[in-house]
């Protein structure tokens, strides 16, 4: 017989994705043999993030504060707006450290499927953003599957009469990766984007 | 019997599983639907990413194990990249696989149905008129999966003269027997609508091409076999479709 609190802290941790009940099992245990105040620690970080982040107005990120850090850095490219699909991609396109411009969130892609239209992600916001006249190039960093590339093109086609310089990020081989095991596609593009040395 | 399986198949679904795979609906020539786990396929250096995204057809090898299979191979045959690539025919895509996802049993053979969704994809950037490809397909797949609706004459009598469609009864019924048996009238039907849809059952849907047709005939045909769709098959308001409207709007 399990007792009440740990099957209910099983049950909430089953929650989180690709964690079932063995893993919430051990992350259960994991937790009680650590002290009080690394428990603690972790439920106000929980409750902590819960309150005190929302969603940037302008670009859809992730933000304690509403404009967000990189909406309101003054030495940031204000001419260019990478539009991601998620706030955790803006973080991955930050890691690079090669971009200095503006972004914009989406919240997910095109998917007819899931009734998911341009209506229901942030694109309207997108054109409201390039509309006021400020932008001069968009590039689209979304997923290169079938729904990032829907959007990307629609993304595209919104963004013609706007007159902005609309670019799509490199498609290509992984770096570390051998030529002979990369796909057709994936290496047909690589070939499609080559540069000059 | 073994359990590693290879078939042709085409990519109907896919979505994020875990940390880093992709479950794949396969709609298989020689199994019908096939669900599969796609290890590691949301990782940029994956064999598989390529091959089991959307609207792709290829040859696929799977491990059935204890739970789901695993796809283990992919040989790509076709990718359809301009599906993904144009705002437009992209949902119509999506409508093919929604409707043949919703009309095949998940333990169904349907080879007819694979073959029809693939020709659906190849014939979507090449016809001029779309809603009348999306007509011919919905009757096509109707007719491959057994639930024709009968527009040669009078479902009771065999007159060549019924309009009026009852959707209860899956077909054409004459005003005679209409009003005989009390059967519910659901749609009068134009004449050229009745022969547009006798002519988009009988032509291979790769000859669409060559019908002609007008818009009001469409739209009455699009009326009926969404009515039928809807009482037959249980099957209601399509995302996909719902997705087209509002770009049409």
């Amino acid at each position: 017989m399990i007792p009440q609190p740990l099957q209910q802290l099983i049950e909430e941790l089953c929650r989180f994705p690709g964690v079932g009940p063995k893993t919430a099992q051990r992350m259960a245990f994991f937790i009680l043999s650590r002290p009080r105040k690394e428990a603690v620690s972790l439920a106000r970080a929980l409750v902590g993030a819960k309150d005190n982040l929302r969603f940037c107005t302008l670009c859809g990120s992730l933000t304690e504060a509403d404009p967000c850090a990189y909406c309101t850095d003054s030495r940031r490219d204000r001419h260019t707006i990478c539009v991601v699909q998620e706030a955790r991609d803006l973080f991955a396109m930050e890691r690079t450290g090669q971009y200095r411009g503006l972004y914009h969130v989406l919240h997910g892609a095109l998917s007819p499927l899931d009734g998911v239209g341009p209506e229901e992600l942030r694109i309207p916001d997108l054109a409201k953003r390039i509309s006021e006249g400020q932008v001069k190039e968009i590039i689209i960093a979304t997923n290169p599957n079938v729904e990032g590339e829907a959007t990307a093109a629609y993304i595209a086609r919104l963004c013609k009469p706007l007159k902005v310089k609309v670019t799509r990020i490199a498609f290509g081989l992984p770096v570390g990766g051998d030529l002979e095991y990369a796909d057709d596609l994936t290496l047909g593009r690589a070939l499609e984007g080559r540069q000059d040395m | 019997m073994s359990r590693y399986l290879k078939d042709e198949a085409l990519v109907l679904k896919s979505y994020p599983l875990g940390e880093s795979d992709r479950l794949i609906t396969f709609l298989s020539w020689n199994r019908g639907k096939i669900v599969a786990v796609a290890k590691g396929a949301r990782k940029t250096k994956s064999k598989l990413a390529s091959g089991v995204d959307l609207f792709t057809h290829g040859n696929y090898q799977f491990y059935q194990g204890r739970g789901l299979a695993l796809v283990t191979g992919v040989e790509v045959k076709d990718r359809f990249i301009y599906l993904r690539q144009d705002p437009e025919l992209y949902p119509y895509g999506f409508y093919l696989v929604e409707l043949a996802d919703r009309l095949v049993p998940e333990s169904g053979l349907c080879p007819e149905v694979c073959s029809l969704v693939l020709e659906g994809w190849r014939l979507l950037p090449e016809v001029e008129n779309l809603p009348l490809l999306i007509r011919a397909f919905e009757l096509k797949l109707l007719q491959s999966t057994g639930y024709s609706p009968f527009f040669e004459g009078c479902l009771q009598c065999g007159a060549s003269q019924a309009t009026v469609f009852s959707v209860s009864r899956g077909g054409l019924i004459c005003p005679e027997c209409s009003n005989e048996r009390g059967f519910k009238v659901d749609f009068l039907l134009q004449p050229g609508t009745i022969a547009l849809a006798r002519v988009l059952l009988r032509l291979p849907l790769g000859r669409v091409q060559v019908v002609r047709s007008r818009h009001k005939q469409e739209q009455e045909l699009a009326r009926v076999t969404g009515s039928f769709l809807r009482y037959h098959l249980q099957i209601g308001p399509m995302n996909s479709l719902k997705y087209i409207d509002s770009l049409t709007r």
